[in-house]
């Protein structure tokens, strides 16, 4: 087998899981699938650095630092994304149906919730988005962001108080009206 | 531990410092058997960080529940990008 074609079969699988850390870190999916694309193109032109070993770690190498380097200064924004996948929400169909109360209860919680999530500071936010929302545990997370263990849980700890606290707030505002 | 220093404000603060990763129970960040009962203790006895620790697990599970699949178009795309790339094209 040729090594191009090796490249290929090693990379393809995590091109889903490479999508989803993407949309963590540039905040919506437009912006997501142009970064695994960098990432892929970086992926094979330094394909000579990569010792073979570990193939998801490699490349959530490559796209941190793609996302350092292009991304940085977008402004992300997940009300936005949210508000445009709610269409299908695949997540939500595989659960039980609603009742009119939690629809209710929901369509006050979700823009509060996504709103307290966009005015995180951005490593909080990708922190709290990879861990919570993506389902990562802490080890893949700080090997995605190249930050200790110990970092992800202070500043996830923070990011969940904070949101915590908008999400007070707002359900006392609409307690008083 | 006293009830006077279960009760104190320091055990909140540190409770509440440690409270996502009591929730989480994540494998690479474990908490002692002493830290993990010393955080029973105070949230048997203290409302205020049995509320807090309640909130938290509720902010988890609404963060949880943002969760949307990655579309699958997609992932076609660049699986297609990929080969074009890795043929030379
Ligand atoms: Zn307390």
């Amino acid at each position: 087998m040729s090594r191009e074609e090796d490249f290929r079969l090693l990379v393809e699988p995590e091109i889903p899981v490479l999508l989803r850390v993407a949309r963590s870190l540039a905040g919506n999916s437009r912006d997501a699938e142009d970064l695994v694309q960098e990432t892929l193109i970086n992926a094979f032109q330094g394909i000579d650095n990569f010792d073979g070993k570990y193939p998801r770690a490699w490349l959530f190498t490559i796209l941190r630092n793609n996302s350092h380097n292009v991304w940085r200064k977008k402004k992300p924004d997940y009300v936005e994304d949210w508000n445009l996948t709610q269409g299908s929400r695949p997540a939500f169909n595989a659960e039980p149906p609603r009742t009119p109360e939690e629809e209710v209860l929901s369509g006050v919680i979700e823009p509060t919730l996504l709103n307290a999530v966009n005015a995180l500071p951005e490593e909080f936010r990708s922190t709290l988005i990879l861990v919570d929302v993506e389902g990562f545990s802490y080890a893949e997370c700080a090997q995605i962001l190249g930050v200790p263990i110990g970092t992800i849980m202070s500043r996830r700890s923070r990011a969940v108080a904070k949101v915590r606290k908008s999400l007070l707030k707002a359900r006392e505002e609409a307690v008083r009206g | 531990m006293k009830i006077s220093e279960v009760m104190s404000m320091p055990e909140c603060h540190w409770v509440k410092s440690h409270l996502t990763q009591y929730l989480d129970r994540d494998p690479s960040a474990p908490l002692t058997d002493a830290e993990l009962r010393r955080l029973e203790v105070h949230i048997a006895l203290c409302d205020k960080c049995a509320a807090v620790s309640e909130d938290y697990r509720e902010t988890s599970k609404a963060l949880s529940q943002l969760r949307t699949h990655v579309d699958q178009e997609s992932i076609n795309r660049l699986s297609d990008s990929l080969k074009r790339l890795t043929s030379g094209e």
